[in-house]
């Protein structure tokens, strides 16, 4: 019998139907794969150690050209090599920061969302405290303590986004626990750990999902601000903020260099939100 | 009224003691021995250990934190390691300085934001809509100090329109500073009052106040706008944080001496004790600021105050 006009198409493949209609998430999920290529294979295209952070004397300063693109910095290295380069250390922390922070913060959010009562009251309360430090100061609070590296700033900024998750992921848990699919599984005597992760967590994935594109924007830029700050990734390894930051110097005869740096940042930022909004119209329910 | 603002007041008293707790034992992990770092390499062994028992380094952690807040609690932030004055001094004095940036910054994205987001939600897909919309977008995706310097590159360099670092005591010299610190978070306001305001246009009460005959202007100014402004004031209070933590960034760019350039140059001299104090007084702010907002919803949300009457 002919039955797929019927056949009830994923929620992976109904959102992506809608997600391919909305121009700017497209436009950014290209840009952002884009990037996500240069970034892995950067060391096909350029040699970390002539281009990177070898030292040039002979093509200081130079102003973009068909050989250098974005120019050269003060020490003659490829501005254009340096920056695809710095995606790396922005993408890779960031990335390693919000997955561990959405783990983390899934686990508590579900535990306290799905039990209530005293386990919810005291995650809750921890969450506020962390809430009460904006995500900058927290990174820059333990980076003064433990000195930069990339551990660190990972570690310091997957702290600080596990309260986004937890209160998320709580609010999910707490709008599925009554309703009666759960009930159902409980009728057959489906263990806690069971209900939880395959009755619960599918149903909560969306706004995750969403939280997690937009973290990542907002962790790429405090990264480049804290290096901007010289407490992010130290030279001469290359970061945007850091580029940035050593431009300053030079930016009143040399702009490129503080140019490009920055297009970088924003044009990445540009196409995690234009993504992230999209990815958020395409999982609305309400919308659907 | 008052007994809800006492109530929420109190309930901040835990938060601020857990993040303080928080901060002190994350800065307390700090390598390297404060009494070596005051009396520097050519002191001798007794003479550090001297002022290791002087300072209570030797106590347990809980009992350094409890004397720290209990200093705390009668304005004693310690005393700094490099200058050896007060850290209570050193911070009073540049207070001021960060407070009149940060609340020039919110002036200027408040009044920027609100008449942008509200014409780009009444003219939905028109020419201005998508334009400001477009800006609004670049502002949540451009880093605060990149925009800074192109704005130093721009008006202070090239046109001279302002000085180069900000001058504190100027109209001219703060204007570049706010601006780049309330950039951000006008953008973030005008999306959020455009999308609320798109809602609310679409409600029955709209539709009932322009068929008796009310002028567009009134509908959107009486009837729309007041209930377009919840969540409007949350972003306000979530990004006025942001803002604070943006001024350490804002202040560095533009030499601004308040206190979060303080921290960055504190932390670069490994002066805990200053660094320590910044953190908390940027924390105290940030509760203080979510606690205004709370304050306000139930000002333009009467359902809202009627809970606490």
């Amino acid at each position: 019998m002919e039955n797929s006009d019927f056949r009830q198409r994923s929620m992976f493949a109904e959102t992506w139907k809608r997600l391919k209609k909305n121009k700017g998430a497209m436009i950014g999920l290209v840009i952002v794969v884009i990037l996500f290529l240069l970034a892995l294979f950067a060391g096909v295209i350029f040699d970390y150690d002539t281009d990177v952070i070898g030292q040039n004397y002979n093509e200081l300063l130079q102003e973009p050209s068909w050989k250098h693109p974005f120019g050269t910095d003060e020490m003659g290295r490829d501005l254009l090599a340096r920056i695809i380069y710095g995606s790396r250390a922005s993408l890779f922390i960031s990335f390693a920061a919000v997955c561990l922070a959405a783990v983390v913060g899934c686990f508590f959010g579900a535990i306290s969302g799905y039990f209530g009562g005293a386990v919810d009251s005291i995650i809750m309360r921890v969450t506020d405290m962390l809430l009460a430090i904006p995500e900058t100061l927290f990174a820059i609070t333990l980076v003064a303590a433990l000195g930069t590296s990339t551990f660190t700033l990972i570690i310091a900024l997957a702290i600080s986004n596990i309260p986004i998750f937890c209160r998320l992921l709580r609010s999910s848990v707490m709008t599925q626990r009554g309703s009666e699919h759960i009930e159902a599984a409980r009728a057959i005597g489906a263990k806690t750990s069971t209900i939880i992760m395959d009755h619960i967590l599918p149903n909560c994935i969306a706004p995750v999902l969403v939280q997690f594109t937009l973290s990542i924007a907002v962790t790429i830029l405090t990264i480049s601000g804290l290096s901007f700050l010289g407490l992010g990734v130290a030279p001469p390894k290359p970061e945007w903020g850091a580029l940035l930051s050593s431009s300053r110097s030079y930016m009143r005869e040399h702009t490129y260099l503080t140019i490009f740096p920055g297009l970088a940042i924003m044009t990445t930022i540009l196409s995690l939100n234009l993504l992230g909004d999209g990815l958020r119209d395409a999982l609305d329910p309400r919308l659907r | 009224m008052l007994k809800y603002i006492g109530k929420r007041l109190l309930a901040m008293i835990p938060v601020v003691l857990g993040v303080t707790l928080i901060v002190y034992c994350i800065m307390s992990l700090a390598p390297g021995d404060p009494a070596r770092t005051i009396l520097g390499e050519q002191a001798s062994v007794e003479q550090v250990e001297a002022l290791r028992e002087e300072m209570g380094l030797n106590d347990p952690i809980i009992v350094q934190y409890l004397r720290y807040i209990w200093n705390l609690l009668h304005g004693d932030f310690g005393t700094s390691y490099q200058s050896r004055i007060d850290v209570s001094t050193e911070i009073w004095s540049r207070f001021p300085n960060t407070i009149k940036l940060a609340l020039v910054a919110s002036l200027i994205s408040v009044v920027l934001a609100l008449p942008l987001g509200i014409i780009a939600a009444v003219k939905q897909n028109t020419f201005f809509d998508s334009f400001s919309m477009f800006i609004a977008i670049i502002g949540i995706s451009c880093p605060t100090f990149w925009f800074g310097l192109i704005l130093i590159l721009v008006f202070a360099v090239n046109l001279k329109w302002f000085p180069v670092s900000g001058q504190v005591n100027t109209l001219k010299g703060i204007i570049l500073p706010a601006l780049t610190l309330g950039f951000n978070s006008m953008a973030a306001m005008a999306r959020v009052t455009r999308s609320s305001m798109l809602e609310v246009i679409r409600q029955d009460y709209i539709r009932t106040a322009r068929a008796k005959g009310v002028s567009n202007r009134n509908v959107i100014l009486q009837h729309a706008v007041p209930n377009a402004m919840i969540p409007t004031v949350t972003v306000i209070g979530l990004r006025i944080g942001g803002l604070l933590a943006g001024a350490v960034i804002c202040e560095t760019v533009f030499a601004w001496p308040g206190i979060g350039r303080l921290l960055v140059q504190s932390i670069q001299s490994r002066n805990t004790p200053v660094v320590l104090g910044c953190i908390i007084i940027f924390s105290i702010c940030f509760s203080l600021v979510n606690l205004i907002v709370d304050v306000l919803y139930a000002f333009i949300d009467p359902r809202i105050k009627s809970q606490y009457q």
